[in-house]
């Protein structure tokens, strides 16, 4: 038995349970949480691929102990416990989050001298979520773990203690009043017509017949759990309340948040194509939510004047990149769908922290109120930039791997109008971040800014130097995962 | 000297309501920026309906551009409708339940 697969999810919740419990001892806090944090990207690595079965409930043993008149059943093959599933896939997405975990709260203790307790609490606590998300192969489990994350997500805008989060926070949890409920509804549908809800389970009852692939409570199922999908990840209709819960956390908030949207996206994603990807016009459905994320999210982040929230609207657009990769079907297309989530969770983690130091120093995130702010760290604003050209696809970095990926995908698969809207989109993102970037750091600066900072702390600066070099590595060598998502990809089709 | 500060403010007042004006060199090219994606990504989507359907696909590309072309501009009117507001939000939300609801579980029948 690996171990280290449980230990996966159970560090983090023990983190969160002893910093919360310490609350007020900032330093007790400081080390627990820097300890944690940079084990969770070294477990990840180490930990050797392979399933745990949870209460010994391994079916292959089962099997012998069953009685006569279950044995060469369907229910005799069904698991009857939670599993989870650890393969490279999983460990390059929980490595990244990790990673990212670590220089968010690292950022977080470099910018705030006291810390909170129940904050931290809400991040592990969310770490933990999204990687239980990611291990399990079990879709009412994945739900749970998917309400945790949305609820730690409510309670980090809470804790940001910004302008209006506790108006965003309430009207995400109203929106998710809808879309969660209509997710566990159709996972209900799911288990009562095949009885389980394990994902082996579900597609070895489909493709062998035992139920009918179009049973109509398969079906509504289906259109349930796709428009679950789309309220976890954030696509339209949901797009406009997650940019909103991404501007109004702290920058190193933000940060960990579009990591969690990126892994519960993926997560669903993916067991809806295994599950769902027989029926008809199921590609044509994701292209559709793809290309309205794309276009609504990037025109919105154009029209912007708040630079927080028109990162999170990128944010936003740059997951309709991931879901036409899923859309289009490939196995060349999904292993660019899997690239782009891994660049995303990198880059925009990158660009929040960045530009994160602008409303640290000022303290306002309107452009209209910036300027010149070049004159106070330019190696900062340099490595803003650079991530900026990454999120753009800019080559040699990983955002332009991925998106030339998307694009030869598009195009080999014969959809080359998708080609030539990637392609436009891309260029529309690198117009709004130079606009952004230009009136942020380049233009004069306006008489009446205050700084509430004189400097940006060093922590800081090495968070955004480690994601922009990680940046670089992925769009130099990309093979280190793609080596990994282009064989998953062709497992899932 | 009262009516001197008076006036001043009221210079100040002016000025600072100007530069709330959306008006300016930077918003304008980003909504037409958002107005030319908007605008693109409408006929590259209808163009990708080829893919279901030729006849649907010709139809709802002559649609596009003639909507487009009597409602425009569409950037502002776009971004009016995705406001942080929890009315147009939970609208829409609840529009795109219903018709993925609908077109998925009727119009499979008919596939």
């Amino acid at each position: 038995m690996n171990y280290l697969i449980p230990l996966m999810v159970v560090i983090p919740i023990l983190a969160a349970l002893i910093v919360n419990i310490f609350g007020g001892k900032d330093k007790t806090v400081k080390a627990i949480s820097i300890v944690v944090a940079i084990a969770i990207p070294i477990i990840a690595i180490i930990a050797a691929v392979g399933i745990q079965y949870f209460g010994g409930h391994d079916p292959a043993l089962l099997a012998n102990s069953l009685p006569s008149n279950l044995v060469g059943t369907l229910v005799a093959s069904y698991n009857t416990g939670i599993v989870y599933v650890f393969e490279n896939i999983e460990r390059i997405f929980i490595f990244l989050m990790g990673i990212v975990a670590f220089l968010a709260v690292l950022t977080y203790f470099s910018e705030k001298k006291e810390v909170s307790g129940p904050y931290l609490y809400l991040i592990f606590m969310g770490i933990a979520s999204v990687t239980a998300l990611m291990l399990s192969n079990d879709i009412f489990n994945m739900y749970v773990f998917f309400e945790i994350t949305a609820l730690t997500q409510v309670g980090i805008i809470i804790a940001s203690s910004t302008e209006d989060n506790y108006e965003i926070a309430l009207k995400y949890l109203i929106l998710g009043a809808i879309g969660g409920p209509m997710l566990l509804l159709g996972i209900g549908f799911i288990l009562g017509t095949i009885g389980s809800v394990n994902i082996n389970d579900i597609i070895f009852a489909i493709s062998n017949n035992y139920v009918n692939p179009y049973a109509p409570s398969l079906v509504i199922g289906f259109a349930l759990i796709l428009f679950g999908w789309l309220y976890s990840a954030g696509l339209p209709p949901f797009h406009t309340i997650k940019s909103a819960v991404y501007s109004k956390a702290r920058p190193n908030g933000s940060a960990i948040l579009q990591g969690f949207s990126v892994l519960c996206m993926l997560a669903f994603g993916i067991a809806m194509y295994k599950i769902f990807a027989y029926i008809p016009y199921f590609n044509t459905a994701i292209i559709v939510f793809a290309i309205l994320a794309m276009a609504l999210s990037i025109a919105m982040s154009a029209m912007e004047v708040d630079f927080r929230r028109m990162i999170a609207f990128l944010a936003v657009g740059e997951l309709g990149f991931i879901a036409l990769g899923f859309g289009i079907g490939t196995q060349y297309s999904i292993a660019a769908a899997l690239f782009q989530a891994a660049n995303e969770i990198v880059i925009t983690a990158l660009l929040f922290i960045g530009f994160g130091t602008v409303y640290y120093l000022t303290k306002t995130s309107d452009t209209r109120k910036l300027g010149g702010l070049i004159a106070v760290d330019s190696k900062m604003a340099i490595m803003v930039l650079l991530g900026g050209f990454a999120l753009a696809g800019v080559p040699p970095f990983n955002g332009f791997q991925s998106k030339l990926m998307l694009v030869q995908a598009a195009l080999d698969a014969g959809y080359t109008e998708l080609a030539v809207l990637a392609i436009i989109v891309s260029v529309v993102i690198f117009f709004t971040f130079v606009k952004a970037f230009h009136t942020v750091y380049l233009q004069p600066k306006p008489k009446d800014l205050k700084f509430a900072h004189d400097k940006i702390p060093k922590a800081t600066v090495f968070s955004v130097a480690v994601l922009l070099i990680i940046c670089l590595a992925l769009g130099i060598f990309p093979n280190i995962v793609t080596d990994v998502f282009i064989p998953f990809a062709g497992g899932l089709i | 000297m009262a009516l001197y500060q008076k006036f001043l403010d009221s210079i100040k007042g002016l000025k600072s309501s100007l530069s709330k004006d959306p008006t300016t060199m930077d918003n304008v090219s980003g909504a037409i920026a958002a107005e030319f994606l908007i605008f693109v990504s409408l006929i590259l989507a209808a163009l990708f309906l080829r893919h279901v359907s030729v006849v649907a696909s010709i139809v709802v590309v002559l649609l596009v551009a003639v909507l487009f072309f009597t409602n425009m501009p569409l950037a502002g009117k776009i971004k009016s409708e995705q406001s942080d507001s929890l009315e147009k939000m939970t609208f829409y939300v609840v529009i795109v339940l219903g018709i993925l609801v609908a077109v998925i579980y009727w119009g499979l029948k008919y596939v």
